[in-house]
């Protein structure tokens, strides 16, 4: 049976938190879903423009065509 | 060595939502500078592939974008940063959808950067991820129940 969770359970997990960790608590619910309640997950953008993620075979296909341009990773993200 | 000649171009597009989300935490020059960014994939039918750098699978910050690619905004070292995801739609060719626009360097507490932001939109949080997660209750014998 699948557990559901409800609002106030999610709220007393809140309060389990110190303050100093609210912060990217807060950040990352903010970060997947905009104010009026869209889906910013990647998922989410994904599915709205009727798109998926590419599988492995058409990710090495996308990079014999584009890599050779493409800078290495930097390090930086 | 790269064929400057032939450059390919990566279709690019962007949501709005996201766009218009990021944007909120952002100073204004970060809209200006999209909108610039903008308007060339338009011009161009993509970005540049030599405007694109991969994602680090695992970041010196804690981030993982695998198979994620990034563009800096102004290009080429500019403060602000797109990730995108590499996509594909049953009637387009493959391209990228932008996930995430902002800075690229962490701001000040409590601020994300795009990497950040993108890491945090990346996974696939379901209902199961919750499960053992429980208010803080005695048990009751549906919680004794075995699982399945």
């Amino acid at each position: 049976m699948e557990t559901v969770i409800t609002r106030e359970a999610v709220h007393a997990l809140l309060d389990r938190y110190p303050d100093e960790e609210l912060d990217a608590i807060a950040g990352f619910l903010a970060s997947r879903r905009a104010a009026d309640g869209t889906d910013l997950s990647a998922r989410g953008i994904l599915e709205r423009h009727g798109e998926r993620s590419l599988t492995p075979e058409e990710l090495e296909q996308f990079m014999a065509e584009y890599g050779p341009y493409m800078g290495p990773p930097d390090g930086e993200g | 060595m790269a064929d400057k000649r032939r450059e390919a171009f990566a279709p690019a597009r962007f949501d709005d939502a996201q766009n218009q989300e990021d944007l909120v935490y952002l100073p204004d020059d970060a809209a200006t500078a999209l909108r610039s960014v903008r308007r060339d994939i338009d011009r161009d039918g993509g970005i540049a592939a030599s405007r694109l750098k991969k994602c680090e699978a695992e970041g010196r910050d804690g981030t993982h974008l695998p198979g994620c690619l990034k563009t800096y905004v102004p290009w080429p070292d500019g403060r602000y940063g797109i990730v995108f995801q590499i996509v594909a739609h049953a009637t387009r060719p493959w391209g990228l959808r932008a996930i995430a626009y902002g800075i690229r360097h962490k701001p000040g507490r409590g601020r994300l950067t795009v990497y950040e932001l993108a890491d945090q939109r990346l996974p696939e949080i379901t209902a199961k991820d919750l499960r053992g997660e429980k208010p803080d209750a005695p048990a009751t014998a549906e919680d004794d129940a075995p699982e399945g």
